[in-house]
Formats: structure tokens, C-alpha cells, sequence
């Protein structure tokens, strides 16, 4: 059966999901009010991630969170979103992961900058993890 | 030497460990992060926190 499953993401930096988004083959559509699910059916956000080049994938809005400055994901799993879970991932992971190490990118660089470290980033390609080290002597 | 390390697993889940930072700067610099990475599910200080440096962990979830 059909329903809205909102994922608690708590997105503050649409330019970072934005560069997330990109690299996944998704499109983030600024100020689109509406959400496209289930049956031709659309639910209420703030704005859009779509994926590109796939009319039939369902979308996910982006809703303002209780706190009034972040945004968590509301979206429709169903038949996996037809083409959506193959590029997000399973409850959007990759979105999330994507986003989650663009922004501590984002801190690491600032922090760094300031605190005059060095940046060190790894991947694991065995565990899918992301390592960003600040090393400072 | 002092380093912070930041771990996002698969899931987008991430883990800020804070080593060898003396003085009350290992909390300044994970309460920075926290509040751009997401919000803290657990913040434990390791057993070098109560020597010389300060060494901490605060997982975050976002």
C-alpha cells in the first residue's frame, strides 16, 4: 500500500543538497510547492528533489521541520518510486550520506581555516564510509 | 599533534571524535560542528580526556 514516509533529514544548506543532488542525477526545483506520489497524487513542501530524465519516478518534498529552519524529506517508497529508491537508495541513504558529507566538507575547510589545520579526506569503498580528518601540530 | 576526525557512515550518520586538544576547546569545536552537522544522540568522554589533552566523541545524526 501507498503512503507519504517522511525521513528525518533535517537539511540546512539547500546549496550543499543541492551539489548532492547533482552528482546522484537528481534536480532540486526551488519554491515547487507540490510533490508528485502515489497515483498521480501530490502532497504539500517547500520545494522538490526530482530525478532527471524520469517523468514517471515519484519526487520527494523537502518540509519545513518543527524548528521552522530545517527541512526533512516526505516521498512514497511504493514500487520503488518507480526509479526513485534506484537513485536515492534505500530511505534515501545516498542522498543523505551525500549531503551529510558535503556539509562536514563545508565545517572541516572552515574550521581549518581558522583553527590552521590541514584536511584530510577518505573513502572506504569496502564500508561506504567518509573520513575527514583536521590534523593540526 | 591534534586532530578532529568526522565519520559519515553509508547511512549519512556521523561520528566526531576530538583528540589531544587541551583546554575547553574540545567542546567549542564539537558544538561547532554539531550545529551544522545535525543534532547530538551521544557525547561520551574518553578515557585521555581527564589527562593531559582532552579527547572526546559526539555522534551526530543529521
Amino acid at each position: 500500500m501507498s503512503h507519504i514516509t517522511t525521513i528525518n533529514v533535517k537539511v540546512k544548506d539547500l546549496n550543499i543538497l543541492e551539489q548532492a543532488a547533482n552528482k546522484l542525477g537528481l534536480e532540486l526545483v526551488r519554491g515547487q510547492k507540490t510533490f508528485k506520489y502515489y497515483n498521480g497524487r501530490t502532497g504539500s513542501c517547500e520545494h522538490v528533489l526530482r530525478v532527471k530524465n524520469n517523468r514517471n519516478a515519484y519526487e520527494i518534498g523537502l518540509v519545513k521541520d518543527k524548528d521552522g529552519v530545517s527541512y526533512n524529506f516526505d516521498t512514497d517508497f511504493f514500487s520503488g518510486g518507480y526509479g526513485l529508491v534506484d537513485v536515492v537508495g534505500q530511505n534515501c541513504e545516498k542522498i543523505i550520506n551525500g549531503y551529510a558529507v558535503g556539509v562536514a566538507k563545508k565545517s572541516a575547510n572552515e574550521i581549518a581555516a581558522t583553527w590552521g589545520a590541514t584536511v584530510i579526506e577518505e573513502y572506504n569503498e569496502q564500508t561506504g564510509e567518509t573520513q575527514i580528518t583536521l590534523r593540526r601540530y | 599533534m591534534e586532530e578532529i576526525i568526522i565519520k559519515i557512515d553509508k547511512k549519512g550518520k556521523s561520528t566526531v571524535t576530538v583528540n589531544g586538544v587541551k583546554g575547553g576547546s574540545c567542546a567549542d569545536l564539537t558544538k561547532r560542528l554539531e550545529s551544522s552537522l545535525g543534532e547530538i544522540v551521544s557525547d561520551k568522554k574518553t578515557s585521555e580526556f581527564y589527562q593531559e589533552g582532552e579527547s572526546c566523541e559526539v555522534r551526530i545524526t543529521n
